[in-house]
């Protein structure tokens, strides 16, 4: 079993939209969802459907899970990478890839989604967290007007 | 291999996807919170009542408390906190009542609710007050943690701590309520008698300490270390401010060789002396005082020394914060000549 395990030598993600990736087994360590599935598979090449992740997601976290993979990479460069993939990242996005991350269980990658997210509703108001992560207020106007209240002494 | 597992509905247009918060699991929310700073944390917790009820638990404010505050707020502090908040629960809007007219007096000194009294009249001292109002105790009910946060952060606790002072013939540790101002990041220091008298403000956070276990506003420290002390041994002792008055403070001292002792450690017996000889360090010399160990407990002597209980200092960095501290105030002297 192990032997076989340890000759698997390519792995094929199928996204939801139909998109294929091909990577090699290092790449789908830090994706626990993953990782189970193929290690409860009993063959050489694996085929693995990800219906709840977008081929542009996925191509992104590979490409986090292929830099911070490789050994060769100085930990300067990886942050030097880490900050560039999410200033190229909308605000959409992060939380998409939060939610893939979540759903592959990938720890690493999605503590790094939640610190980059954390980052976005810093600093802002009250509305735009609520547009942030579309949801409405659902205060009694009583309530309201006592957080309207609090606002007035609790950190001045 | 279970297909049912990978079986979820697929989804056809990543546009369609808007991501809502309720779609997120309170694990993952959690990771995000918890890497709020707290104002935002706090602005976070108005969105909505969901996340109202995970925004103000007691987890994620223990947190901030631990990070900004653990280093000064100690039991005593935790306990006094524990005094308001059992109160304000119990009593809800009912005014407490002093008991007698000196209650009523530091009642009447403060605005806030006065945490716990100890010493016998007229030497009443309080260990904590509380600036305390209706929407605040409403906070205080529901969201213990993030209220003691909020009061800390906006000074509204006077918390018990204790002050180094250092001049350049003393150098030693009081007893103080002390409460915050985050504008200049600084302390300001009440006196416990009354706490009507502020002390000291614009203290910095290497003044203060967390008062060590059973030190804050005791009038007799008992030690079981008496007998032990050795020379080179440092100590804390509780000096009186004046005869007749419980009010300690705490001087820092080495306990030093015997004037007849030779100093060799094959043959000093300093260390079954009933005497015990302490050093104080003042700017340009040190003052030493010979005590007599077999009476350090009685209270003739403690009223004819004006010295009472000795505390061993056994933590080191306790001995390199008094080290500084001399440090500090030798090269201020030395500049300001």
């Amino acid at each position: 079993m192990a032997a076989e395990k340890s000759s698997i030598k390519i792995i094929t993600l199928i996204a939801a939209d139909g998109s294929v990736f091909e990577v090699e087994p290092n790449i789908v360590k830090e994706m626990k969802t993953v990782q189970s599935y193929i290690d409860e598979l009993d063959q050489n090449t694996v085929s693995i459907p990800l219906p709840n992740v977008f081929g542009n997601d996925l191509a992104m976290i590979i490409e986090y899970c292929k830099k911070h993979a490789s050994e060769e990479e100085t930990k300067e460069a990886k942050e030097e990478f880490d900050f560039e993939f999410v200033k190229r990242m909308k605000s959409d996005d992060k939380l998409r890839l939060l939610q893939a991350a979540s759903y592959l269980n990938m720890e690493s990658f999605l503590q790094f989604m939640a610190k980059a997210i954390a980052a976005e509703i810093e600093n802002q108001s009250v509305e735009f967290v609520r547009d942030y992560f579309q949801i409405e207020s659902d205060f009694t106007p009583e309530e309201e007007a006592e957080l309207r209240k609090e606002n007035e002494w609790a950190f001045k | 291999m279970s297909q049912e597992k990978h079986c979820v509905p697929k989804l056809m247009n990543q546009e369609d996807c808007k991501v809502s918060l309720l779609d997120i699991p309170d694990v993952i929310l959690d990771c995000i919170l918890k890497r709020l700073p707290p104002l935002d944390l706090f602005r976070v917790s108005q969105v909505c009542t969901y996340l109202r009820n995970i925004g103000r638990s007691d987890d994620l404010w223990e947190t901030h408390i631990e990070h900004k505050w653990s280093k000064l707020v100690g039991n005593d502090a935790h306990h006094e906190w524990q005094w308001h908040t059992t109160k304000i629960i119990n009593e809800g809007s009912i005014i407490f009542l002093p008991e007698n007219k000196e209650n009523l007096l530091l009642q009447q000194s403060l605005s806030g609710s006065c945490g716990t009294i100890s010493g016998d009249s007229p030497f009443l001292r309080l260990h904590s007050y509380l600036k305390s109002y209706k929407g605040l105790n409403g906070l205080i009910r529901n969201y213990s943690k993030m209220a003691l946060y909020i009061c800390l952060e906006t000074g509204r606790f006077c918390f018990p701590a204790q002050v180094y002072k250092a001049t350049r013939f003393t150098l030693y540790c009081y007893d103080a309520l002390v409460c915050y101002d985050s504008k200049t990041d600084t302390f300001r220091a009440r006196s416990p008698n009354g706490g009507r008298h502020m002390i000291e403000k614009d203290i910095h956070w290497d003044r203060l300490r967390k008062p060590p276990h059973n030190t804050f506003l005791v009038d007799f420290y008992h030690s079981n270390c008496l007998n032990d002390l050795k020379p080179g041994d440092h100590i804390e002792i509780q000096k009186r401010r004046r005869r007749a008055l419980p009010y300690c403070e705490w001087w820092y001292a080495v306990v030093c060789h015997l004037g007849s002792c030779d100093k060799d450690i094959n043959h000093c017996s300093c260390r079954n002396s009933d005497t015990l000889v302490l050093e104080f360090n003042q700017y340009s010399h040190t003052v030493t005082y010979s005590l007599t160990r077999s009476a350090i407990n009685s209270k003739v002597y403690v009223e004819l020394t004006c010295l009472a209980g000795i505390r061993k200092l056994t933590d080191d960095e306790e001995i390199i914060k008094w080290k500084n501290l001399i440090f500090t105030r030798n090269q201020e002297l030395r500049l300001a000549e």
